[in-house]
């Protein structure tokens, strides 16, 4: 399996603060790979800096690689490496315009389509999200006027209408219900089929419910957690008990899932 | 391959087409936002500095000490008048504006302080022409003060209260609501609340809307015309007696034929535009915070 | 004191109409539809019409001062609205964050000029490129657009007025889109950036596309503004009367300059039909100007406030 993204000794700081350090990971293509961690460990950060999004913010320094099919991140077109890789917001913000033209924002930015192309991107787009069931009869309704899980499958569809490789997702579940919640989990085991799915989340349950890999953040440095001294540093003092619950729930997945007969890659570099 | 991954394969062919045209239009837009914003400053510095060149060029120390009458002498008389006007306005926007601006803030109920905020946004509609019109309608001739001080200085006042009113308004509902929990669980009563607390706590807002109405005030001319007329003198009294200010200097002068009044025009223009910027910088400093 | 307003509102706008009501009865319907502000002989023995004493001669139609307001007014609205767009649009999206502080003060420092100071760069600097440069420039090559072929007067009229009264009302605009364009949620432009967007994709469907109102309601209080603006109209308008304008280089004259100009001779007529005329055509000036602001505030909401930082 190759590796979509890789990150090699990442640092983000600003004038202040060091929100990164030394974090290197790769995700590898057509899975879906967690970063979990506390909040304020700079995981938000760390996804920003896969699709430049952290070039909106002046302030923010970014030293070391992301590479992104082996070409640093660096050599894209800022536009065009922000299509291929999307990003679904952890508060749902579809724009303030009808479902359709919320879809169909991203493919009339990058693409002169005919109006039936657009119709079948949108209309893909949403089956994709599982929305189309919902919406289908009412394309022009305002997305603001959707519940809150729509919403956010909504941002999943204007996401995936511009046809990216990788879709990165950002605390996409924080602020909907249990239902909307488990609805959307669903969905990435879904996508992982034709996307590589990036989840970020201070969530156990969920990585461990959705994750082929887990990568676990720590004030801005990656946790080596599968390696057995680790948990005993005393720089991770704080993040023991996170990190306790972490691998006692990854061993009880891992143990599942072997049961059924499926070799699934649950860490960095091992088959469990 | 499954189906839905052929079709993405398909429509990924399609996207990145219009790269180009918009890398293209962004540029455009970039370029004629920054034209025009250098076409503004290039404007800002063409009347300021046309107006420091003239000015520089006729002031001499002398118009700042000797009285003038728009052809000879100099601008004393219209500097000190122009601030016993400004004076005169404060005096009446001052009190009216602070405390008024504390009951729309802190007593008036939505539909009260609505209706009274209308009035507020309507007094600023007025074009100063028409106040100038009401101020000679109602204060020169019902009131019988003449043209005279108190005439313009009340007329100006009229069009400042609207600005201190606002702004101080505003800054008083920017103190939080915990500060002022915390002065009534010490047992203070609302008014000492209102004058204590809120008062000393907007007191930078409150300066920014002083150095603000000041600024424009001062810059007025329409108001003036016909309630505070023209002084070749100081002004002493309060009615019956008109008041000479900078800005009837500058547009009188200039229709005057001789090169004398010309260059007063210019002075008058660089000392108001000078003392105006001043003040306009002066608010912006101190309510940087913001 | 909150009621201090209300109580000048009341007093002035009673006294306004009151003042007018003789000129009402005197012109009538007539007021409207004439072009001709004849002042009378005050020599002469006064004559009664309607009830009402008046000069000899005299008559009142308010029709080339509106007509000249409102060209003017439209002209400074050409000129204001694009060039406030693109100020907020640049400000909002390609400035530099250090940089966006200078450059909104430097766009608020021209509301600091005074308008009699406007007027004097118009009369010494505009006037006589408009006259020299611009004006024949024009009429050589742009007189198959209607209106543009006329005779050159001075650089003074329409074309001086209008750009100066545009000059005039590009801080309030400003200052109303940029501050609503500055308080659009971060998480539609990320959105945008995040789907690949430009910077002027941003701007076009976000911050154009959700300030329409605030942009509707701050060139609204530009107008207003523009339409009650006296001093600096008076200087480079030229200032003529009984004219209506024939082409875009035609002298003018509006409502608020001709009330400047004429009450000074209008305190001379004993029968005080003139200033009547001169009330009835502010009254008419304020329920416009009051029109354009109420509507350019309510439409606008929070962001109209900082015109009061600006006006």
């Amino acid at each position: 399996m190759t590796d979509i993204i890789e990150v090699k000794n990442l640092g983000v700081a600003t004038d202040k603060q060091q929100i990164l350090s030394n974090v290197s990971l790769s995700i590898p293509e057509n899975t879906i790979t967690t970063i979990v961690g506390p909040s304020g460990s700079g995981k938000s950060t760390l996804i920003r800096t896969f699709n430049r999004l952290t070039d909106l913010y002046p302030r923010l320094r970014v030293n070391g690689e992301v590479l992104f099919h082996g070409r640093s991140v660096r050599e894209y077109k800022v536009m065009l490496l922000r299509r291929r890789i999307g990003l679904v917001f952890q508060k749902p913000n579809p724009f303030p315009m009808s479902v359709f033209d919320n879809v169909a924002f991203g493919p009339k930015l990058h693409a002169s389509l005919t109006g039936s192309q657009l119709d079948t991107i949108v209309e893909e787009s949403l089956k994709h999200a599982g929305l189309y069931g919902e919406v289908k009869d009412n394309m022009e309704k305002n997305a603001m006027d959707l519940s809150g899980g729509q919403q956010q499958r909504l941002c999943i569809a204007r996401a995936l209408a511009v046809q990216p490789e990788v879709l990165m997702m950002d605390e996409p579940t924080s602020s909907l219900d249990p239902i909307a919640k488990s609805r959307i989990e669903e969905l990435m085991l879904r996508l992982k089929e034709d996307y590589t799915v990036v989840l970020v989340t201070h969530d156990i349950d969920q990585a461990n419910r959705v994750s082929d890999s887990i990568e676990l953040l720590y004030n801005g440095k990656i946790v080596e957690y599968e390696k057995p001294d680790v948990l005993q540093m005393p720089e991770y003092e704080h993040a023991r008990q996170f990190v306790m619950k972490l691998s006692r729930q990854v061993g009880r997945q891992s143990r599942s899932t072997s049961e059924n007969g499926c070799f699934v890659k649950l860490m960095r570099g091992s088959l469990v | 391959m499954t189906e839905s991954a052929s079709k993405t394969a398909d429509f990924r062919k399609l996207m990145d087409a219009k790269f180009e045209r918009r890398v293209f239009s962004d540029l455009l837009v970039r370029i004629i936002g920054y034209c025009i914003l250098g076409l503004m400053t290039g404007l800002l510095l063409a009347i300021v500095g046309y107006v420091a060149i003239l000015g520089l060029g006729s002031i001499s120390f002398k118009m700042f000490v000797t009285v003038g009458n728009t052809s000879t002498g100099g601008l004393a008389n219209a500097i000190v008048g122009t601030w016993e006007l400004v004076g005169m306005g404060l005096l009446l926007s001052l009190p009216v504006g602070v405390f008024g601006g504390l009951y729309l803030s802190e007593y008036s109920s939505r539909y009260t302080g609505g209706v009274l905020r209308l009035f507020v946004d309507i007094l600023t509609s007025i074009p100063s022409i028409v106040l100038g019109l009401f101020g000679y309608l109602v204060l020169v001739i019902e009131l019988n003060m003449g043209y005279s001080l108190l005439a313009g200085g009340l007329t100006l006042g009229v069009m400042m209260i609207p600005y201190i009113m606002r702004i101080s308004e505003i800054s008083y509902s920017n103190i939080p609501g915990e500060t002022r929990e915390a002065a009534f669980a010490l047992g203070a009563n609302s008014m000492q609340v209102s004058l204590r607390l809120l008062l000393v706590q907007a007191r930078v807002g409150i300066m920014t809307a002083i150095l603000l109405s000041i600024s424009i005030a001062a810059g007025e001319t329409a108001q003036l015309l016909y309630t505070a007329l023209f002084n070749n003198g100081y002004t002493t009294g309060l009615t019956h007696e008109p008041v000479a200010y900078l800005t009837y200097v500058i547009w009188y002068s200039l229709n005057q034929p001789t090169p004398y009044a010309h260059a007063l025009a210019y002075s008058a223009a660089l000392v108001l535009v000078s003392s105006i910027f001043f003040l306009l910088l002066l608010s912006k400093y101190i309510g940087r915070g913001k | 004191m909150a009621v201090v307003p209300l109580a000048i509102m009341v007093i002035l706008f009673s006294f306004l109409i009151y003042n007018a009501i003789p000129s009402m009865r005197y012109s009538g319907f007539d007021f409207f539809t004439s072009y001709i502000w004849n002042p009378g002989m005050f020599y002469r023995d006064p004559i009664m019409y309607h009830g009402v004493p008046a000069p000899y001669k005299s008559s009142f139609g308010m029709l080339s001062f509106f007509v000249g307001t409102m060209i003017t007014t439209a002209f400074a609205l050409v000129i204001a609205f694009p060039v406030s767009i693109f100020l907020s649009l640049t400000l909002n999206l390609y400035t530099p964050r250090a940089l966006r502080r200078p450059f909104s003060a430097m766009v608020e420092l021209f509301a600091g000029i005074p308008s009699v100071v406007y007027g004097l760069w118009g009369v010494i600097v505009l006037e006589p490129i408009l006259l020299h440069r611009i004006e024949p420039w024009m009429k050589t090559n742009l007189s198959f657009i209607p209106g543009f072929s006329g005779e050159v007067f001075s650089g003074a009229g329409i074309i001086a007025a209008g750009l100066i009264l545009g000059i005039m009302i590009i801080p309030i605009v400003t200052a109303v889109i940029s501050e609503s364009m500055a308080s659009q949620p971060k998480e539609f432009k990320e959105g945008v950036y995040a789907l690949g967007g430009t910077k002027w994709e941003v701007g076009r469907h976000i911050l154009l596309r959700n300030t329409r109102r605030q942009i509707a309601g701050g060139t609204l209080l530009g107008t207003g503004r523009a339409l009650g603006e006296t001093m600096a109209v008076l200087m480079v308008s030229g200032a003529v009367v009984n004219v209506l304008p024939t082409s875009i280089f035609s002298l003018t004259n509006t409502m608020s300059a001709q009330i400047a100009a004429a009450l000074d001779s209008a305190f001379i007529d004993a029968t005080g039909m003139n200033i009547s005329a001169l009330v009835e055509l502010g009254v008419i000036l304020v329920v416009i100007s009051l029109i354009a602001n109420l509507a350019g505030r309510a439409i606008a909401g929070k962001a109209a406030l900082r015109g009061y930082e600006n006006d």
